[in-house]
């Protein structure tokens, strides 16, 4: 699936705060599992491994039921989910952790929270597990931290749409790992340059961006919210704009490294994310349009920047900022 | 008496067929199941191997997982496949794709994602295997939405691409008898099952429940030796639901129940079943994202909290769903 090395084939490496990756995609926490994969389709299906670093869904510190079905339905141009962090909690997570040791690539482990101690506790957890000299475990570089689910009470929203609190859990969270500290933004707040200002200062190696907006759905017939939840969060290329707009105003004012993501579909629309200062870029909702969508996405963005007459995304990176 | 598309006269409640069966069709290809490993490794040593016999070294986490990890291994295609064969009931198609890799690990109660064509981004849809000959998948489209209206649009020699077959199919290793009872186009599954236990001489009584004569038509997709049909409004056949009809047509006390269709009637069987004390499976709808169990978009709330419809399914004990619509402890958030 991926095309053939040949003579003149740009270079799709890049370096994300220091890490140096294949090429610049990576999945979006929770559209995309490598073991579940592997159960489905046979280890076969991860190689080559379809991301250049690999983001598990959100663990939180105690196991989360999540939110009442339904919780995912498709809406024009995108979908909607509120799935509401279902996951096992960080403890039994971690003794699964082992099996991703054969996962080809480095990790970057997901927390999510209801407050600002729980995300740390998770943090120490999974730093103690690694203090452990073991093999078999995956090469974990780093966390990004959730701090943008639109579909849980408390944490969550709570800490992402406010500059402060954002910097007060990335600073605590620095203090305690010499890994990466990623930290993933919310599309809804009015000023998302102040918020990722905070957590730059605050000592994040990156930020990654656009989580899901918040959105309703309603059932045709009854005109009632169709998610268990009510709300949810909106993704795929409907929110493709949007998301442009965010990572451009960002890298125009900042010097932090940005993973970009929202509705990127193809090869262009990453390197349309490129263009707009980001460094890397992540695979969401189009995930879910086959498993065959990263690899064919990679292989289309080295095809466009071979018809661009690129050599590496290092010159095409910020073309479209204005800065002044 | 009315007489459908495909040659089946409808007698009263009965369904007599009027064509001669195809013999020798639907062989399962359960023995030819492939082990795999459970996750990628450069290095032998610390792949993990996924086969049934690995995967009781682990105590299982639950009945479902119990169910998953009997069938866990069979390892899902994905690719594009040939539309070879088209049939139309009323608005209903029953799609034949020539799918060969599918096929020959396909068990009843597994389903695909079927990409829906055209350009625009549409989320795959689940389709549930109706049958499987030899190198051939039958798909049983309901068009609901505009995806899966350009799903049943599909026409002979287009190209679908699948991804399957997916989750867990119906135990059926110690069925003795069964009584399969569909709602509408849940009932598209339960013709695989009736194949298979057809093959192993085991008896099959069918009780489908549709909405409406139109809908009715969809019986006509199935050939099952003992098929009897219930619509709500009595156009066709009994008037009634699924459920009563099952009731009243009975296979006995030593039938294993086995259904398909929307949640409400499942609940229903359950019930049913339940009170006059036979067991069984059934098989869930739910909207889905990934189906491949990364997202927890298709959760079903059950005894065991909420379980994937796509992994830890579709296929679940009959007394599995949680009868409320909630998990034990109910599964809302704080923040909902």
């Amino acid at each position: 699936m991926t095309p053939p090395l040949e003579t003149g084939r740009p270079d799709l490496a890049v370096t994300l705060a220091g890490v140096p990756l294949e090429h610049p995609v990576l999945n979006a926490s929770g559209t995309f599992d490598a073991l579940e994969t592997a159960r489905r389709f046979g280890a076969g299906a991860l190689e080559p491994f379809p991301f250049a670093a690999y983001v598990p869904k959100t663990v939180t510190l105690e196991a989360r039921a999540g939110n009442p079905p339904p919780r995912v339905t498709e809406t024009a141009s995108g979908m909607i989910n509120a799935v509401g962090l279902q996951n096992p909690g960080i403890a039994a997570w971690l003794d699964e952790l082992p099996l991703l040791a054969g996962v080809p690539v480095p990790v970057v482990v997901n927390i999510g929270g209801s407050r600002r101690a729980d995300y740390l506790e998770v943090l120490r957890r999974v730093e103690a597990r690694l203090e452990v000299h073991d093999t078999d475990l995956p090469r974990v570089i780093g966390y990004e931290l959730n701090v943008s689910c639109p579909n849980v009470g408390g944490g969550g929203l709570a800490i992402g749409t406010q500059p402060a609190e954002t910097a007060r859990l990335t600073a605590a969270a620095r203090a305690l790992t010499r890994r990466l500290i990623i930290v993933k933004l919310t599309p809804n707040v009015t000023d998302i340059v102040a918020v990722a200002r905070a957590a730059a200062d605050a000592g994040a190696d990156a930020v990654s961006l656009v989580n899901t907006l918040r959105a309703l759905v309603l059932d045709p017939q009854s005109l009632t919210p169709c998610l268990g939840n009510r709300t949810g969060g909106l993704c795929g290329p409907a929110i493709k704009p949007v998301a442009l707009r965010m990572v451009w105003e960002i890298a125009s004012a900042l010097d932090v490294p940005i993973i970009g993501m929202g509705g990127i579909v193809s090869g262009r629309d990453a390197l349309e994310f490129v263009a707009c200062g980001a460094t890397a870029v992540a695979i969401g909702a189009a995930n879910f349009t086959g498993p065959e969508a990263p690899l064919r996405i990679v292989a289309e963005l080295a095809a466009e920047m071979r018809r661009r007459g690129l050599t590496d995304l290092a010159a095409v990176r910020g073309r479209a900022l204005s800065r002044t | 008496m009315s007489e459908s598309d495909d040659g089946f006269v409808m007698t009263g409640e009965r369904l007599s067929r009027t064509v001669t069966r195809l013999a020798g069709r639907c062989v399962t290809r359960a023995s030819k199941k492939r082990s795999c490993r459970a996750i990628v490794s450069a290095a032998p040593t610390t792949g993990r191997v996924c086969t049934t016999a690995g995967m009781a070294e682990a105590p299982p986490r639950s009945a479902a997982a119990a169910l998953r990890g009997e069938q866990a291994c069979a390892a899902a295609a994905s690719g594009s496949y040939r539309v070879v064969e088209r049939r139309s009931f009323g608005p209903y198609a029953l799609l034949t794709v020539h799918a060969p890799d599918v096929a020959a690990v396909a068990r009843p109660g597994q389903f695909v994602m079927a990409a829906v064509p055209g350009p625009q981004f549409h989320l795959r849809r689940p389709l549930s295997l109706h049958s499987v000959e030899g190198p051939r998948l039958r798909l049983l489209v309901e068009p609901r939405g505009e995806g899966t209206r350009a799903l049943a649009d599909t026409g002979v020699a287009d190209t679908l691409a699948l991804t399957g077959p997916l989750g867990s199919g119906f135990p059926l290793g110690d069925v003795r008898a069964a009584l399969l009872v569909g709602g509408g186009i849940g009932a598209a599954p339960l013709q695989f099952v009736a194949d298979v236990l057809r093959e192993r001489g085991v008896p099959v009584t069918a009780a489908f429940g549709f909405r409406d004569e139109g809908q009715a038509r969809l019986a006509a997709a199935f050939e099952v030796d003992d098929l009897w049909v219930a619509t709500d409004d009595g156009t066709v056949g009994r008037r009634g639901t699924a459920v009563e009809l099952a009731s009243a047509v009975g296979a006995g006390p030593q039938a294993s129940v086995l259904a398909c269709g929307p949640a409400p009637m499942i609940a229903q069987v359950g019930s049913w079943a339940a009170a006059v004390g036979l067991t069984g499976y059934a098989s869930l709808e739910a909207h889905m994202a990934c189906g491949t169990g990364a997202c927890h978009g298709c959760v079903v709330a059950t005894r065991e909290g909420y379980l994937r419809v796509c992994v830890d399914g579709p296929v679940f004990p009959l007394d599995l769903p949680a009868a409320t619509g909630e998990p034990p402890g109910g599964g809302v958030e704080a923040g909902r």
